[in-house]
């Protein structure tokens, strides 16, 4: 850790004030009084510093935050628009135009009808070759024929042009030479690109399962955005030194009393 | 695609039109095919009411004045159209009304829409709806953004000598685009023009976030800025900036014990910088200027300076760094150079050296100063050695995806991915969907 210019509040001990403690961050250490931390948890983040050890009301709290965050505000969908349009020319798009989903409600859906179709297969898949699978393959044969499209005979990349590193003095020299892997085969880039889109979920960027790959978490202080070395024993907000403790007391005492 | 192809299967004659449309969260860039391709518009994709309950659609929300205690309705939530009666609104306005800029009639123009990877069936289905059966579109193509970024002509865009004849007009071979815009960022390896759908990742910090974000901060640090969103996203875009050196710039930024400033603090430490309020009476546009400690001294204060100054200092580096931190706000993604390091694991190591010598990032978030360095850096400290990553940015990331399209949309490519009126009523709606997912595709 980079001590540079800080201003130790405490050491090892900790100290209290009156309804207050500053506790110095040293990472691995429970959390607070208030709520013990849960052991599991912790035992699924990475080490050092992290999101781990926080409380779970605090989870929650940034949790939410995190969510409001990706709003625009609490007063969406009130705004009425001027002036008059058509109610919508066909029925699907007056259904469309009239409905005030937003876009976790048609996840919500998604999910909702993801589980179902699951059931159904599983249901469908325990009677043994029973109708519902029947027709879902005839069904799927038909719309294959319907798209089928004449396969042309050139590869989809041109194997020459397939990547562009800047020639290099150093290019021809064995010791330097680099073992540039071979461009996969024609037929391993249409498998790859036969795969059908990921659903949203799917997408989204996770570390599942790939902890150790997570970068340590940087904690700062809410008031002045240093690094939060100190955390308030009351409420679990990071700050960075006596003064800006002092800032989120006030803050503090306002919002979970003395 | 190769030049010498065989006859093609007669196709039927393209409408005298080509609408095409970049539906951001944002902005909607929207234009008419011309030659030479003229600029899209750029129109606020959005309604807006003011103080004074003045409501404002798309364009006109360009000319608002007093921006304080705005209140907004997009259409667009997460990267996909969701609501169509605001959407439909803008639309409109935009080419079908009297005096619409670019007005034109659906029956006898093709449509080329962008849309977000990994949108969801029932929005994709319901946007397919509104274009053949509200508008009637003569024929229409729904693509991933990021794929029509291939048809530009990439190897200027890095530079690269033309030591290979390249085939003339082709999508670039091997590129990987990351698209970092209001809602979110992607990350997309697209191959001849096709995206691999197996290896699009996508982390959920956008312009969105990052000016909310910076709402938060400012209200925590100064004073209640939560419902000021034009404001706050216009200081963003002024004053924000991707750190080199992250933790360089943090300690530059520290303001010492309470007993004493830390000397770099007063002076600004290179970092600091005022951002001059409007007041909405004589000052309708903020401006960033140099940090002047005298501007905050306590005379002048009592002076009552008409001047309502925002001192910005670790704010303008800690915004963007969600984007490669997204941790550092609580979030629980993998940052931008992560995301792409886990989205090229996917695929086989011998696409590695193409697609990271061929990065284009395109979307407002690429604007900021630093990004590209950043990010180049950041890459390559997660690939071997050897592997040479060049990250470019186009001359307008904002319209980079629009203009991509409009090279599609004269590209023999189009004539393979568009559905007409007559095929959507035929083959029904989620057959069209199939195609549009299948896109190029293997073929
Ligand atoms: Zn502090
Ligand atoms: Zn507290």
């Amino acid at each position: 850790m980079n001590n540079f210019g800080v201003f130790e509040v405490a050491s090892a001990k900790t100290t209290n004030a009156p309804g207050w403690a500053y506790v110095p961050d040293t990472g691995h250490r429970p959390t607070s009084t208030l709520a013990p931390t849960n052991r599991k948890r912790a035992r699924n983040t990475a080490p050092g510093p992290s999101l781990g050890d926080l409380t779970a009301r605090q989870e929650a709290r940034l949790r939410k935050e995190v969510d409001a965050l990706m709003n625009d505000g609490n007063r969406d969908n009130t705004i009425p628009l001027p002036g008059k349009r058509s109610q919508g020319k066909t029925g699907a798009t007056r259904k469309i135009l009239q409905s005030q989903k937003t876009f976790a409600n048609h996840l919500d859906d998604f999910h909702a009808m993801q589980q179902a179709e699951a059931t159904a297969a599983a249901t469908a898949a325990s009677s043994k070759r029973g109708s519902t699978l029947k027709n879902q393959t005839d069904m799927d044969t038909s719309m294959t024929d319907a798209l089928a499209v004449t396969k042309p005979h050139s590869p989809i990349l041109k194997p020459l042009l397939t990547h562009f590193p800047p020639p290099h003095p150093g290019d021809d020299d064995p010791l330097l030479m680099s073992r540039v892997p071979s461009v996969p085969s024609d037929e391993e880039i249409r498998a790859l690109l036969s795969h059908p889109p990921l659903t949203y979920l799917e997408a989204r960027g996770t570390w599942d399962g790939n902890d150790a790959a997570k970068p340590p978490i940087r904690v700062f202080c809410e008031v002045c955005g240093y690094w939060g070395r100190v955390r308030c024993m009351k409420c679990g907000t990071r700050v960075c030194a006596l003064d800006c403790l002092e800032t989120h007391r006030e803050e503090c005492v306002t919002r979970y009393g003395l | 695609m190769a030049p010498g192809r065989k006859a093609k299967p007669p196709q039927p004659s393209r409408p005298a039109n080509t609408l095409i449309l970049d539906n951001g969260a944002a902005t909607l860039k929207a234009g008419l095919l011309s030659n030479p391709t003229t600029p899209p518009l750029v129109i606020p994709n959005l309604v807006a009411r003011d103080r004074l309950r003045k409501t404002y659609v798309g364009s006109e929300a360009s000319a608002i004045r007093d921006t304080s205690d705005l209140a907004l309705r997009r259409p667009v939530e997460r990267g996909s159209i969701v609501n169509w009666e605001v959407q439909r609104e803008i639309w409109d306005r935009t080419f079908l009304d009297t005096g619409a800029p670019l007005r034109c009639d659906p029956s006898e123009t093709r449509l080329v829409l962008t849309e977000q990877p990994n949108n969801l069936p029932a929005l994709q289905a319901n946007c397919d709806q509104i274009v053949f059966e509200e508008y009637g579109f003569a024929s229409y193509y729904r693509g991933v953004g990021s794929t029509f970024n291939a048809y530009h002509d990439v190897q200027t865009l890095f530079r690269t000598p033309k030591d290979h004849p390249t085939v003339a007009n082709a999508p670039a071979e091997v590129m990987l685009v990351v698209d970092s815009g209001y809602s979110h960022t992607t990350v997309t390896p697209v191959l001849a023009g096709r995206a691999v759908h197996s290896a699009v990742r996508r982390l959920d910090v956008g312009g969105k976030l990052m000016t909310n974000y910076l709402a938060r901060l400012l209200s925590l640090r100064h004073f209640d800025m939560r419902s000021e969103t034009f404001l706050v996203n216009e200081i963003k875009e002024a004053a924000c900036y991707v750190s080199p050196d992250f933790r360089r710039d943090v300690e530059r930024c520290w303001k010492g014990t309470r007993g004493e400033k830390w000397a770099e603090y007063l002076t600004g430490g290179g970092i600091a910088k005022d951002y001059i309020l409007p007041d909405f009476h004589t000052r309708w546009k903020g401006q960033l200027v140099d940090y002047d400690p005298a501007r905050h001294s306590k005379s002048k204060k009592i002076a009552g300076s008409d001047e309502d100054a925002l001192t910005l200092r670790n704010e303008r580096f800690c915004i963007p760094e969600i984007a490669f931190n997204p941790s550092d706000m609580g979030m629980r993604q993998p940052g931008l150079p992560d995301l792409i390091h886990q989205s090229l694991q996917t695929l086989p190591v011998g696409l590695w050296p193409g697609l990271l010598a061929n990065i284009l990032v395109v979307g407002g978030n690429v604007l900021f100063d630093g990004f590209i360095q950043r990010l180049q850096k950041e890459v390559v400290q997660r690939f071997p050695d050897d592997c040479v990553v060049r990250v470019a940015r186009p001359a307008d990331p904002i319209t980079s995806t629009w203009q991509g399209a409009a090279i599609l949309a004269n590209h023999p490519h189009i004539e393979k991915l568009v559905v007409t009126k007559k095929e959507y009523e035929e083959l029904g709606a989620s057959l069209v969907a199939r195609k549009f997912a299948q896109g190029l595709g293997a073929g």
